[in-house]
């Protein structure tokens, strides 16, 4: 028997058996599973200290600032971009977008490649298990459980084994959300389209 | 019983072993099984949760729905021999009344009587407690009567405040609505604008309009930059602490771990108070939505605020059957008819160490309380609130409450929490703000010209030099899904925002001495630069629409470069608004909404309509309270409550409840309580008990 999806909705006229089944793999989420943990600090400090490497190296080599910043500007969106899809910290994707902002008024061609480079770390959020790992944290800690579903538990004394992780059925490679991918790709896209318009904004004023 | 004056007070041996205002468990225990009132089993059960929780025997048995307050009352007056009295506000003799303040009973919960002779024809105040008889209310007595002999009896907590609010009805509203204007007129609404600022816009009118005629363009200039310059500030600052807000998103203040390690017998009492003005169709779902929260129930006292004019709504309440724990106050009537009024009104009786708002359909998260306690132990003494975050649970409704849900997650996940590390002036929210009773008493309470109170509050109590916090924690709300109903509200929010500047800038520099420069700043951003931001939209907007249709129009008025500006302005302002729409609704894992984010510029414009409401109302008609419509949503499931005709209160089945941590077990014999407690005429009261106690005989 497949376990039931923990993150989806109850239907109304779900049975006894589903709600139970349905709760208890609330209940193994809400006590399994914890937020992922991405040390911030040491993510900001180690892309601080690329991006200053980087931007020495170049400098001291004679390059422009266009070619110093351009580099700089990857660095950030790949190392948040990761961040961001891996370790599902939201603000991670912000940081990303602007870096692809300044990429893109850096060079304004470069707007489809990262489009795409958008679209592909928003299909990894749509696999990637921390954000499943924080969905099923928050909801659990933000939504509790209504009564029938307390009651259903307790009626049988539930054990969670956490040396399973995840437990019998409920596999987080169910959890892929559609509605999660276009969301992460319109965070990720935001900011260079932003930029992009408003390039083309200014000339169209312009030229006008 | 008779406890003297200070000097000859000698505390009786009842007083003895009762050991402060509470009986001793056992004793009252033994009483109420000797009555008959509890089995054994029951008083056992009853003291081991007393010993686990702390709370005293009476209150746990009162919160079980074993007892009813009456049957308590008798075995709390055995225990400390005195004799037992039912109040009736009509045999309060108001000249004596008028010696004490109602606060100061409301708080203590004791009402002074009458003089009566006593046995040796000396003259006695008559006093009724709903604590043990003790020599502090003596003391009191004596001090404000000259009367040396005083005889205490015992009356329910219930009838201490219906005599409250009968006897000392004027002077509970006089507080409620006038406290703060009278106490500390310049931090009050009370008067709209004082006339250095009336002095100043009539002079900036004058000016405009002299600089329109002389130099028109050096005028239209001046006023574009300026209002360009307010909006790009006021975004900007919008942006920063969003920004800040945003990079703390992975900081829990208060861990389930901290929340876990609490033990029941370390929390104090929790009042909560429940503002409801014709809701009548909600009033029942107050306990199902309370009933989840983890606290102890006989530490949780929960203040229902009805009006006085709203007979359809207590009729409610008191048919819904609310347990013990549940207190029915009703408001006397009053102008304005505001919200904080009801509050205040609430805030004098709160016997909680801690006090917090909900509404009727709020939704909190279970550990709430347990989260703003931590927060308070671990914020210091000048922490005087706890906000916790405002949410939609009808999010997905309709285009409406998406975009408000949107708007809240952005402004509670990210602006209040980018506010609270910038340690920045938090403007509370309408809900789930948490204080220290005392602290805010002290701040003079909320105030009731102000239409937003709450945010009026957070910014006073930053002037006064004490610290709001938020906590991760989640109320859920119902949205408002109709327009008209959602421009109400947010011209009354737009309205008291410019209530609020006005206040607390009659003394800029007082104001820059107290919170110091960066507060100001954020404060005159945040909170003025909102309201303008919205008058301003239209024309920005207005401006595009120029440019777009006739290249160039606008350029023998303006310079060409303070057009684009202009248009930076607004295409700067809508990306930051959509993208903080976007990232809050990510954080909250709404993906669904995210989408929507994209028509934020569109909702916005919405808020400029509400502005220029409530300038206009500003204007005209300054403290009248729009009353935002609850219950329309679809997930409220509304129950059935029998309206005042189907027949006497007392007869009305009570409500089937949920079965949940905090028990709703309401008897019907507790609803006939709470009738006969609120309602003076559905059960006839009983005089006072007659002088029957041996020392009055002897």
């Amino acid at each position: 028997m497949t376990a039931a999806d923990p993150l989806a909705v109850l239907r109304p006229d779900a049975s006894p058996a589903e709600a139970e089944s349905h709760a208890e793999s609330r209940m193994r989420l809400a006590t399994a599973a914890g937020p992922p943990r991405v040390p911030m600090r040491r993510v900001l400090l180690t892309c601080a200290l690329v991006l200053g490497v980087e931007a020495v190296v170049l400098l001291a080599t004679d390059r422009s600032l266009h070619d110093v910043l351009l580099p700089g500007y990857l660095v950030l969106i790949v190392a948040f971009g990761l961040v961001f899809c891996l370790g599902a910290v939201t603000v991670a994707g912000f940081a990303a977008g602007a870096a692809a902002a300044g990429l893109v008024v850096l060079e304004p061609d470069a707007l489809l490649p990262l489009l795409g480079g958008a679209a592909l770390l928003a299909l990894g959020c749509g696999v990637a298990p921390g954000w499943a790992r924080v969905e099923a944290w928050q909801a659990a800690h933000s939504r509790p459980l209504t009564a029938e579903e307390e009651a259903a538990v307790a009626q049988r004394a539930l054990s969670v084994d956490r040396s399973r992780g995840w437990s019998r059925g409920v596999r987080l490679r169910n959890y892929w959300r559609t509605d999660r991918v276009l969301a992460a790709f319109l965070v990720l896209a935001f900011h260079p389209l932003l930029a992009a318009f408003s390039l083309w904004f200014i000339d169209w004023m312009q030229r006008r | 019983m008779k406890v003297s004056a200070p000097r000859g007070a000698t505390p009786s041996p009842a007083s003895s072993r009762a050991g402060g205002r509470h009986a001793a468990p056992e004793r009252l225990g033994t009483v109420l099984v000797e009555q008959g009132v509890l089995t054994e089993e029951q008083l056992a059960e009853a003291l081991a949760q007393h010993e686990r929780v702390g709370a005293p025997l009476g209150s746990v048995v009162l919160a079980r729905g074993w007892v009813t307050r009456r049957e308590l009352y008798v075995g709390l007056a055995a225990v400390w021999g005195a004799d037992l009295a039912f109040v009736d506000p009509v045999d309060v003799d108001e000249e004596l009344a008028r010696r004490f303040p109602a606060a100061m009973l409301a708080r203590e919960t004791w009402v002074p009587l009458r003089v009566e002779e006593d046995g040796d024809g000396l003259p006695q105040v008559v006093v009724a407690t709903a604590g043990r008889p003790s020599a502090h209310i003596a003391e009191v007595v004596v001090q404000r009567t000259g009367i040396p002999r005083v005889r205490q009896v015992v009356t329910t907590d219930w009838d201490v405040q219906r005599a409250l609010r009968t006897v000392w009805r004027d002077e509970l509203v006089h507080d409620a609505v006038n406290a703060l204007a009278e106490r500390r007129p310049d931090e009050s609404a009370s008067t709209v604008f004082v006339w250095p600022q009336v002095a100043a816009a009539v002079a900036l009118f004058l000016a405009t309009v002299t600089g329109l005629v002389l130099d028109p363009s050096l005028t239209m200039l001046v006023l574009v930059g300026t209002v360009n310059a307010a909006v790009a500030l006021a975004v900007g600052t919008k942006a920063l602490i969003s920004t800040v807000g945003t990079a703390w998103e992975t900081v829990e203040q208060v861990t389930a771990a901290e929340v876990a390690a609490l033990q029941d017998a370390e929390l104090p009492v929790y009042t909560i108070l429940v503002p409801v003005y014709k809701e009548a169709g909600i009033v029942g779902l107050l306990m199902r939505n309370l009933a989840d929260l983890d606290w102890p129930r006989e530490k949780l006292e929960i203040l229902l605020l009805l009006e006085e004019d709203d007979p359809e709504t207590l009729a409610a309440a008191l048919a819904a059957a609310p347990p013990d724990i549940v207190r029915i106050v009703v408001v006397p009537h009053s102008l304005p008819k505001t919200k904080p009024r009801a509050c205040n009104v609430g805030l004098a009786f709160a016997r909680g160490e801690y006090v917090v708002i909900y509404d009727a359909e709020d939704r909190p998260d279970a550990d709430q309380l347990k989260k703003s306690l931590i927060a308070f132990r671990k914020g210091g003494d000048d922490l005087v609130c706890v906000q916790a975050a405002l949410n939609y649970f009808n999010a997905r409704e309709n285009l409406l409450t998406r975009m408000f849900t949107l708007e809240y997650s952005s402004w509670f996940d990210y602006t209040l929490a980018g506010l609270d590390k910038l340690r920045l002036p938090i403007p509370l929210g309408g809900t789930s703000n948490h204080f220290r009773t005392d602290m805010l008493r002290d701040l003079g309470g909320w105030d009731p010209y102000n239409v937003t109170e709450d945010a009026d509050l957070g910014i006073r109590a930053s002037a006064r030099g004490h610290r709001v916090a938020v906590v991760n924690s989640t109320t859920y709300e119902e949205a408002n899904m109709a327009v008209g109903n959602w421009i109400r509200q947010r011209s009354r929010w737009i309205k008291g925002y410019m209530q609020t500047v006005l206040v607390h800038t009659r003394h800029p520099w007082r104001l820059l001495r107290s919170v110091g420069p960066r507060q100001t700043a954020g404060f005159a951003l945040l909170i003025g630069g909102t309201p303008l931001m919205f008058l301003a939209a239209p024309w920005l907007y207005a401006m595009l629409a120029v440019e777009l249709l006739w290249p160039g129009a606008l350029t023998p008025a303006l310079p060409e470069w303070l057009v684009q500006v202009s248009l930076a302005n607004l295409l700067f302002g809508n990306g930051v608004i959509i993208y903080l729409s976007l990232l809050a609704g990510f954080k909250r894992r709404t993906y669904g909404l995210v989408p929507f984010a994209l028509l934020s510029p569109l909702y916005w414009l919405l808020h400029s309509i509400a502005s220029y409401k409530a300038l206009w109302q500003l204007l005209v008609n300054p403290f009248y309270w729009e009353k935002t419509n609850h219950g329309l949503s679809s997930h409220l499931q509304v129950e059935d409550v029998p309206s005042m005709d189907d027949g006497p209160a007392t007869e009305r089945p009570a409500p089937a409840q949920t079965t949940t941590t905090m028990q709703v077990t309401a008897t019907t014999q507790a609803a006939r309580d709470v009738v006969r407690l609120m309602d003076p005429h559905a059960v006839p009261v009983p005089p006072p008990a007659p002088d029957t106690s041996p020392e009055d005989r002897a």
